[in-house]
């Protein structure tokens, strides 16, 4: 079949046979009558069979035109088929939907979102908990996303955990220079079943340094801001620009306190996935 | 909540993945399984299948149990516990070897001991035991040498101390059944319910084995679970980096005894977590209970 545009042609011949005049048929097409007419010429010149009957009355199918008919348009459909699924998968590809977690400062979600959206796909981002953020990773629902880490991430492929470095917010005017300042606060931070794992390692770390908060729950630093300004609760924040009435920041050392974060998939191409923990890397603490 | 939906929800709160199977030793086919058929890395539980084929040498008569072994701890594998802990050179027979290896988990036993045994009679002896989802690749030593060399540190301290770091994550074949020693929850019930029926091995041996198992001395595990005067807990633990394991038999007086093995893939890389030792012992306390053979009707 060289030299003939197979599909072109077959798409001529079905349109003509549909509509028993090569008039109509040029009229769907959106052609003019000549050039359909001497498509079907040479298609059938090609295949060496005569598709189709012209008569006075008007054109119907050869013995031969009416067998491969359902074979050409079944031809058609597939081909239709096979360009709408390559259509999908590059919308597909042209949005990556990511999950984040709510500690994760904006100015973090940002970086992530330009450095995406500077790789060539549009970015839809969605903020959960790590546990909710695992679960539809799993299910699909998400291409990837930022977790806090420790978590229980099996079955999905992680990548290198990013320390993210993070200050101490307290109520303003506490003066607070060590943790034994923070012994009478409660802790506004996010709920233990947002992640067990690393709700408890956070409260480990505050025993270590001799610290027994009760849990204020606060899953944003919106949220964490609000317990602290009110007065009875300090809490933690990773977002570098974060400042606010009422709040004093605080920077206590201990980088056991930073907030840990990683990439998790299940699957991602490589490149997106050195562009989302470069944008994580490159404001990260080391 | 049924009894494996419990168990997972036991493991999400305490942070870690679990695999778990529990049957009685006997009597019809009654089971509790979470993963039970998923490979599942063995750490020290491989001692135990070691522990199987050592007897086996001794009650074929090629090994005598009582004749002396010369231990040298500087040049066996380091290790917290028994001759692993000791400075200067000991000889004990091949059967204390044994009960070191079995009651503190003693890595230098255990070295010594594969040594005498070899790689291929533990695998003949898994394959003799049915045991289908059983590999043993090495002991102790090959995994320190493997660890050292994967996370380019310079001694098995350092690094154990890097596997301990929530910074690092490090993902290490030891953590990896698909090259470490790997079995499944089902196959290590399998093997204690047939030391427990005299099956593993001669009557004699299968008794001196679950002596052995009986004194092993950690609280934290499965015995956690049942803190009770009276119920006996004969088992082995497997412990490294963020992987604990315990397969255990669970005696009430008068009532059929259980197997239970239980394997953990905790979130945290912390050397310490208390709350997944407890998740063990919490674990099996579900599973046995859901078993029992005794009256525990309403």
């Amino acid at each position: 079949m060289s030299g003939v545009d197979l599909l072109r042609h077959l798409r001529l011949f079905v349109a003509v046979a549909e509509e028993g005049h090569f008039g109509h048929a040029a009229d769907r097409l959106g052609m003019t009558q000549p050039p359909v007419s001497q498509g079907v010429r040479r298609l059938e010149d090609k295949l060496g069979v005569t598709l189709l009957t012209r008569t006075a009355r008007g054109v119907g199918l050869t013995a031969a035109g009416a067998e491969l008919l359902p074979r050409a348009t079944a031809l058609l459909a597939d081909a239709r088929r096979f360009t709408d699924d390559a259509e999908r998968h590059r919308e597909a590809h042209a949005e990556l939907r990511v999950g984040v977690v709510p500690q994760l400062s904006a100015w973090h979600v940002a970086a992530v979102v330009d450095g995406v959206r500077r790789a060539g796909p549009r970015v839809v981002t969605t903020v959960a908990s790590t546990v909710e953020l695992v679960g539809a990773v799993v299910a699909g629902q998400l291409d990837c996303a930022v977790v806090h880490h420790p978590a229980l991430v099996h079955p999905l492929e992680c990548g290198s955990v990013v320390r993210l470095s993070t200050d101490f917010l307290v109520p303003a005017g506490l003066a607070v220079r060590r943790f034994g300042h923070l012994r009478d606060l409660a802790l506004a931070a996010a709920p233990r079943s947002h992640n067990t794992a690393a709700a408890d390692l956070l409260l480990d770390s505050l025993r270590a340094k001799g610290l027994d908060p009760s849990l204020v729950p606060a899953a944003t630093d919106r949220e964490t801001v609000a317990a602290v300004a009110a007065g009875g609760a300090f809490g933690l924040t990773a977002d570098p620009g974060l400042r606010a009435p009422g709040i004093d920041r605080v920077s206590l050392g201990g980088e056991e306190f930073h907030l840990r974060v990683r990439l998790v998939w299940r699957a991602l191409e490589p490149r997106l996935r050195d562009v989302v923990e470069g944008a994580l890397e490159c404001h990260a603490d080391r | 909540m049924r009894t494996d939906d419990e168990i997972r929800a036991v493991f999400r709160d305490a942070g870690a993945t679990g695999w778990v199977h529990a049957t009685p030793i006997s009597g019809p086919r009654r089971e509790v399984a979470v993963g039970a058929d998923e490979s599942v890395v063995m750490a020290s539980v491989y001692k135990l299948p070691l522990l199987v084929a050592l007897c086996r040498r001794f009650a074929g008569g090629t090994l005598d149990p009582r004749a002396p072994v010369r231990v040298h701890p500087p040049s066996s594998s380091p290790g917290p516990t028994g001759v692993a802990a000791f400075l200067d050179p000991v000889t004990l027979s091949w059967r204390d070897l044994a009960a070191s290896m079995i009651t503190v988990s003693d890595n230098a036993a255990a070295d010594v001991i594969l040594g005498e045994v070899g790689l291929d009679a533990v695998r003949a002896t898994i394959a003799e035991c049915g045991l289908i989802g059983t590999t043993v690749v090495g002991g102790q030593a090959d995994t320190e040498a493997a660890l050292v060399r994967e996370t380019g540190a310079t001694s098995a301290a350092e690094a154990f101390a890097l596997l301990a770091d929530n910074d690092a994550a490090l993902t290490v074949s030891a953590y990896d059944p698909a090259f470490a020693s790997a079995t499944t929850a089902r196959d290590m019930t399998r093997l204690l319910s047939l030391i427990w029926s005299d099956a593993a091995g001669t009557a004699e041996q299968c008794a001196f084995m679950r002596r052995l198992l009986g004194l092993q001395i950690w609280p934290h595990r499965v015995r956690s679970g049942f803190p009770y005067a009276g119920v006996g807990i004969a088992g082995k633990t497997g412990t490294i980096g963020a992987i604990r394991n315990e397969v255990a038999v669970v005696t009430f007086p008068g009532e059929t005894p259980v197997a239970v093995a239980v394997f953990t893939f905790a979130a945290r890389a912390d050397a310490a977590l208390p709350a997944v030792d407890a998740a063990i012992g919490r674990a099996a306390w579900l599973a046995v209970t859901a078993l029992r053979s005794g009256d525990l009707r309403r």
